[in-house]
């Protein structure tokens, strides 16, 4: 067990215990059918995982060994300084703590906590990348990241014969004579491989969940009382549920919460929009020739994604799982803290969204300090372990 | 006459079988035709006739004219070349109809379910009057959010009056509107219908 996990698994006890001493002295909170249909949604945990088609070597132990070598190793950045670890540190939640991620330069956005990738859609804050490996190189190339180039990567890879040897057998064919982009591609599904393995164990609220799904009041009761206010507000008057959906906590698309989309002066995060015009003009997207699915099935979405106004200063919605333990918060890391994430919804200024979508579901909840404290408690409930490939 | 048409729609869960969605694809009876004769006496129609189905329960319907709005979700160009095909619709289908025209249609995979891509089969009955539909426009509103989906779905033929629309997404649980534009040379008729996807 790595530190996060112990950690993880250390706060999920204390929450544990916490509830365990309030065992008792509080009744299950009261659910209209609606919201113990939106809870129940929330699970169950884990949900079933299955490989990713377009990557042929997802679930390869050879491919997930090599990935996890490749994801701190610094040859993959120009002054072979950096790695996916950089931002991506395992001790920290696979985040690295920053309002905005430092690699090369400073960068717009905050390093995406690290775990249960193979539930998302899109990857990226904008969702510039349709696959986890098409995700994976990006940074790899982007000169504010890591800066490297396709033939730099493959040049420093093929020198190593051990890594050469590796990819010979997961790839079949040569790392020095593969072309730069392929080599490029292959290294970033193998880190796919390797990052598709990290992920989260079941929490306290995962256990209130399924003891509702059962009726076992006597188990929901083991669930503290703020957690199961916070609960039955997230999903009913908060209507936090509506894009916080399902068991991985987002419906995986994109939302404008009214957060401010200034990198800087004078220059724009366009957020979604940016991202679909990347996508699109990516040569690594999924209906590109790198994609390994030879159905196609995995591209449905990105042969789909319809560009759209409102898709300006929208961002992914991100999971809540582990939300706890990997501030600060939104796409540039702006909130500090749970509090202050909630406060945000509290007060949101509908001023600053840009379509009638978010004008009409994210509203000013003006919450009191109970409320937002028990939203908070719920929150804190959704950490569990990390599990990683050994 | 004119084989057409196309698209797809729902009736809300509660209409269509007293229950839900999930209720509806995983065992209800069909909602329209089924167990009133309505289905089968179109099937029993003679090809070349116009079926004067009637649904017991109809969507709302809207003739636009020339002036077609703004939103086109899905778009496809087919010409018809039949004047019309009884309307044979199979079982599972669900039928949409207004006075001027009728739909059926399913889901593929059902039963929905939110963030799930899904395919529309559809089968053309009835359009107005007799010249043919050369276009099919698709689209869902979530009127409570002010927003429609993420994704534009694609169009193609699957013969004489059928068609299937593949890349429909639904991101959220609640109430979804669908339009179904039926576009002919000089009109265009909208068949809309409401449904709630529950989480």
């Amino acid at each position: 067990m790595r530190a996060p996990t112990a950690i993880a698994a250390v706060f999920a006890l204390a929450v544990v215990g916490g509830a365990a001493l309030v065992t008792g002295s509080h009744s299950p909170a009261s659910f209209s059918d609606a919201e113990r249909a939106a809870i129940l949604a929330h699970g169950p945990w884990p949900p079933p995982i299955a490989h990713d088609p377009s990557n042929r070597v997802s679930g390869n132990p050879a491919a997930i060994a090599l990935g996890k070598q490749l994801f701190s190793d610094a040859r993959l950045s120009k002054d072979a300084r950096r790695s996916c670890t950089t931002c991506h540190d395992p001790d920290r939640f696979f985040a690295d703590g920053r309002d905005r991620s430092v690699g090369l330069a400073r960068v717009d956005r905050n390093a995406i906590a690290l775990a249960n990738l193979r539930l998302n859609r899109w990857f990226g804050w904008a969702g510039a990348a349709d696959s986890l490996w098409g995700q994976s190189l990006r940074p790899i190339l982007d000169e504010k990241e890591l800066g490297a180039t396709a033939e730099l990567v493959r040049e420093r890879l093929a020198a190593d014969a051990a890594v050469s040897a590796d990819y010979a057998r997961l790839f079949g064919s040569a790392l020095a004579s593969d072309a730069p982009d392929l080599a490029l591609v292959n290294v970033a599904k193998a880190l796919a491989a390797y990052q598709e393995t990290i992920v989260t164990g079941r929490t306290v609220f995962d256990d209130f969940r399924d003891a509702l799904a059962r009726d076992d009041r006597e188990a929901m009761r083991r669930y503290p009382a703020a957690a199961q206010r916070g609960l039955k507000f997230f999903v009913g008057q908060g209507r936090c549920s509506a894009c916080h959906f399902g068991a991985n906590f987002t419906n995986g698309e994109f939302d404008d919460v009214g957060v401010p989309y200034f990198a800087e002066r004078a220059r724009v995060d366009q957020g979604r929009h940016a991202g679909i015009a990347a996508l699109r003009a990516s040569p690594f997207n999924l209906l590109g020739r790198y994609n390994d699915d030879p159905g196609r099935t995995s591209a449905e979405p990105t042969r789909h994604v319809e560009p759209q106004h409102r898709n300006w200063g929208e961002f992914r919605v991100p999971s809540l799982r582990n939300v706890a333990n990997t501030a600060p918060y939104m796409h540039n890391g702006s909130l500090a803290t749970l509090e202050a994430v909630v406060r945000h919804y509290s007060e949101v200024d509908i001023e600053r969204l840009h379509g009638d979508d978010g004008a009409r579901l994210v509203r000013p909840l003006r919450l009191s300090a109970q409320e937002t404290a028990d939203l908070v408690a719920f929150l804190e409930t959704l950490s569990g372990p990390i599990f990683i490939a050994p | 006459m004119t084989a057409t048409v196309m698209e797809l729609a729902r009736r809300p869960l509660t209409d269509l079988c007293g229950a839900d969605l999930l209720a509806y694809h995983t065992g209800c009876p069909p909602p329209c035709g089924e167990g009133s004769g309505v289905g089968v006496a179109a099937n029993r129609r003679p090809r070349g006739s116009t079926p004067p189905l009637t649904s017991p329960r109809q969507g709302e319907g809207e003739r636009t004219g020339r002036a077609v709005g703004a939103i086109v979700t899905f778009s496809v160009a087919i010409l018809a070349t039949h004047a019309a095909a009884a309307c044979t619709v199979p079982e599972g289908f669900a039928r949409l109809s207004t006075p001027e025209a009728e739909i059926a249609y399913r889901w593929e995979p059902g039963p929905l379910k939110v963030g799930q891509f899904f395919a529309v089969e559809v089968i053309a009955c009835r359009a107005p009057g007799a010249g043919a539909v050369r276009e099919i426009v698709l689209d869902a509103q979530m009127p409570a959010h002010g927003h429609g989906m993420n994704y534009r779905p694609t169009v193609t033929s699957a013969g004489p009056g059928r068609f299937r629309a593949a890349g429909l997404m639904l991101h959220m649980a609640g109430t979804w509107r669908l339009t179904f534009d039926l576009i002919q040379a000089d009109k265009r008729t909208r068949l809309t219908q409401e449904m709630t996807l529950r989480p």
